[in-house]
């Protein structure tokens, strides 16, 4: 019996590198918390301020919502993300030995993570909106600011249940 | 032609004027010395210098010249200071004597500039001698007026043909590309056939040169083909112009217009009878003359309400519905619309979101460059605690999965782009013909409604009055038919046009059909064979020796160097060879030149033609061709006599057939005083 296939050889099927969003990029994300710790932290800096300061930067929207926070007094800052990447980069950052974390648990540039900031600045043209809206932040997220943020938050959290 | 008859250098310092001065005459001139380094390819230099040629022996400008012109010259044990230098060069074109002044070294003066006296050397201060500024090596020169190289190519009696660039534009070729074919320098002119041809950006320059030399057809051929290439371009751009004109006009008038060629080809009458003009799926002629019979009778017609009233009521009733059903037709044209405006008010959205992202990518890129450079183990994708291998990416993903580095991103994410203005390009198509046909509707449709107030208007008329719908429908149509008539007027002018670009493209295919197929014309294989005649016969007698069967030796059909079995005849020779290869290859493009009129300047320079240990009656033989052949061109050669070899041969040269430049021990002499 004759029969006719028409595709006699085998199928392969490759799989085809996936695309990375620029922000999971481990050299980006490593720049923007370097950038975090040199211009908005004196003193050290915390996680939850790196990753407020971090969702802020992603979009427009999110950077106008830190803003009003730190200019009011309202705590109308709902919900903090975390995100794991963030969590992961500064990971990387330890390892590479571009901050260090002090006792009180701040994170705080090393000597060579301010050379790496000292280059990224250097740059104008690189991470430049970025660069103009932490410069604007400056010192105005206060550590303190985020105790009162997460105090309140344990607070309502108890009047929901 | 171009002759050098006088070279005189200038050094000025302090106390003394140091100089050379000397003749040259047609055939052999031998610059002479006993021992090396006593300034013969100073001199040399200065020839190539004087001429604008520096980037010849690699350079620009002062730069390639020695000390003895910028710094210090030494006399015996004393050095001096060099305060001034320059040279005069005069040479000779067959007809007009010039003398061409260029500094060295001259405060305030830029070595960039030429000046050009209109005399012998001795006559360039009279009162009545002309003299010219010019300059080399600045945008431009080889082609503005005040370009000396544009004014040697007239003063050389050549025309330097238009060749193609690197670039893709037309270019001019260098003289400086040309010279290095027959000015062989000292170090890297003995490296290879036209080793010395500085590099300006010609496509495939020693190929051009040699064609230039020997006065080729191919290259006119090339022109030609350059010509018609941009003949062919002018008329199918007017081409689709005029197509676009007629359509656009054809539209306008909601015609349809088939059988138009889109493209140039030549027309006979059966493709003009096929071009037809339609409305409403008839000829236009023929709709024309139904209208032109509506017209009639409506004419016919009496135009008074009572004896129509039934008439005007069908009517009214059809003129109604048509416009209900265009009505309907436009509604659902302005969905279309919208659905149009939103799809590419979304894709520019996404395009702005993409190139947000593609310059957020490059920013990553230029970091992991950035981290590099401080030494960042992540930005070489390893891990910085085990120096393992990791992706670059701070997502969690199966350990197989592969993912693209940053630059294969951003190709990525412009293959997107690239797609989604694609994208929206074609929606903005899609817009225009909507909006287009929209637009037609609502004519028709205010044609229509203003038919139908007529008709109703004459329903509630008294029974005698004329007929306003008539005398509105008369209108219409003999406006339709004036419009429809100029189309056709349109159309017909732009037939004219048609005919002419039909003829320039027959014209064009004709001359396309006309140039020779493997573009060597007849004469140019002579050429060939001759260079070739002459090649090999001057590698036997300079003692080539790498290949036992001379006659295997030919041009290459490619480049029109010399090459054995294909290959470039270089790989075959042993160091000395190439040296006699270098001199009957430069010797037999002027020889061949000579013999078929080619465009040779009738000059050759060669610097130390004794390299890498020639045999001496090898170089005899060379000296001996150039004395009895070529007599009437002009060579220079600066050669070291160090050897009582070379001497003999110096020496046994025809008595009264050459001239003979001794160099003292410093070329550089005292002389009395500057020009």
């Amino acid at each position: 019996m004759d029969k006719s296939y028409v595709l006699s050889e085998e199928i392969i099927f490759d799989a085809k590198p996936d695309a990375v969003p620029f922000n999971y990029r481990i050299s980006y994300k490593l720049a923007k918390l370097s950038l975090i710790l040199e211009l908005n932290a004196r003193g050290g800096c915390s996680l939850m301020k790196l990753q407020m300061v971090s969702t802020a930067l992603s979009t427009t929207s999110d950077r106008g919502k830190l803003w009003d926070f730190v200019n009011n007094s309202s705590n109308n800052y709902s919900v903090v993300r975390f995100d794991p990447a963030v969590n992961r980069a500064i990971k990387y950052a330890i390892a590479e030995g571009l901050f260090n974390q002090q006792k009180n648990g701040l994170f705080r540039l090393t000597k060579k993570g301010k050379e790496f900031t000292k280059v990224i600045m250097k740059d104008s043209s690189l991470l430049s909106s970025e660069k103009k809206y932490l410069f604007l932040l400056s010192n105005k997220l206060t550590e303190e600011r985020i105790k009162e943020l997460t105090t309140f938050w344990r607070y309502t959290n108890v009047e929901d249940k | 032609m171009l002759k050098i008859n006088r070279l005189r250098i200038e050094i000025k310092t302090k106390e003394k004027i140091f100089g050379f001065d000397e003749r040259f005459y047609s055939g052999l001139n031998l610059i002479a010395s006993d021992d090396n380094t006593r300034g013969k390819s100073s001199i040399i230099a200065m020839i190539y210098y004087c001429l604008g040629f520096e980037e010849i022996i690699g350079g620009r400008g002062e730069k390639v010249l020695t000390a003895a012109f910028k710094s210090v010259i030494e006399e015996d044990e004393n050095v001096w200071p060099v305060l001034e230098s320059g040279a005069y060069l005069e040479i000779f074109n067959g007809i007009e004597v010039i003398t061409i002044f260029r500094a060295a070294k001259i405060e305030n003066r830029d070595n960039r500039l030429i000046s050009v006296y209109y005399s012998d050397m001795e006559n360039i201060h009279r009162q009545d001698t002309l003299l010219d500024d010019m300059y080399v090596h600045m945008p431009n020169a080889a082609t503005n007026k005040k370009g000396f190289h544009n004014f040697l190519e007239t003063f050389l009696h050549i025309e330097l043909p238009m060749v193609p660039a690197s670039d893709e534009a037309i270019r001019k070729l260098y003289l400086q590309l040309i010279f290095s074919g027959m000015f062989i320098e000292q170090k890297h002119g003995w490296a290879n056939i036209l080793s010395g041809m500085p590099i300006l950006g010609i496509k495939e320059s020693k190929k051009r040169v040699i064609e230039f030399i020997l006065d080729l057809d191919t290259l006119d051929n090339d022109r030609k083909k350059d010509q018609l290439r941009a003949e062919e371009d002018h008329i199918k751009k007017s081409w689709t112009t005029v197509v676009r004109e007629i359509i656009l006009l054809v539209e306008r008038e909601s015609c349809t217009i088939t059988g138009l060629p889109p493209s140039p080809k030549i027309l006979t009458d059966v493709d003009y009878s096929k071009i037809i003009i339609q409305k409403n799926n008839d000829h236009i002629g023929e709709y024309i003359n139904d209208l032109t019979k509506d017209y009639e009778d409506l004419n016919a017609l009496k135009p008074k309400i009572i004896d129509n009233f039934d008439e005007l009521q069908i009517e009214l009733s059809e003129t109604e519905k048509t416009i209900r059903e265009y009505e309907w037709d436009i509604v659902k044209l302005s969905d279309l619309l919208d659905k149009e405006h939103i799809s590419i008010r979304r894709l520019e959205n996404n395009l702005e979101i993409i190139e947000t992202d593609i310059s957020n990518n490059k920013d990553a890129a230029r970091l992991r460059d950035l981290g590099s450079e401080i030494d960042l183990y992540t930005s070489k994708d390893l891990c910085p605690t085990c120096h393992q291998e990791i992706a670059d990416t701070l997502l969690p993903l199966p350990n197989d999965m592969p993912i693209m580095n940053i630059d294969d991103n951003i190709r990525h994410l412009n293959a997107q782009r690239d797609m989604l203005k694609f994208a929206k390009l074609s929606h903005g198509s899609n817009l225009d013909k909507i909006q287009n046909s929209i637009n037609h509707m609502e004519e028709s449709l205010y044609k229509l409604r203003s038919l139908a107030k007529s008709l109703r208007s004459d329903l509630y008329q008294t029974n005698d009055s004329l007929s306003e719908a008539i005398v509105y429908k008369r209108l219409s149509i003999e406006s339709e038919i004036n419009n429809l008539k100029r189309l056709i007027d349109f159309y017909s002018n732009h037939k004219v046009t048609f005919e002419k670009l039909s003829e320039r493209w027959k014209d064009y295919l004709e001359k396309k059909a006309a140039l020779p197929e493997n573009k060597y014309s007849e004469k140019d294989k002579v050429k060939l064979k001759h260079l070739q005649e002459c090649l090999v016969d001057n590698l036997k007698k300079f003692g080539y020796r790498s290949i036992k069967n001379l006659n295997q030796v030919e041009i290459s059909k490619e480049n029109y160097l010399p090459a054995i079995e294909g290959f470039d005849m270089k790989f075959d020779s042993s160091a000395s060879d190439n040296i006699r290869a270098i001199w009957a290859f430069t010797l037999s493009l002027l020889q061949t030149s000579l013999m078929d009129s080619g465009n040779h300047p009738g000059t050759l320079i060669f610097d130390e033609p004794a390299q890498h240990s020639i045999i001496v009656s090898d170089m005899k033989e060379f000296f001996n061709s150039i004395v009895n052949n070529l007599s009437n061109s002009q060579v220079i050669i600066g050669i070291t006599v160090k050897d009582s070899d070379t001497r003999k041969v110096v020496n046994e040269l025809p008595e009264g057939k050459y001239n003979l430049i001794m160099v003292p021990n410093k070329a550089f002499q005292k002389i009395d005083k500057s020009l």
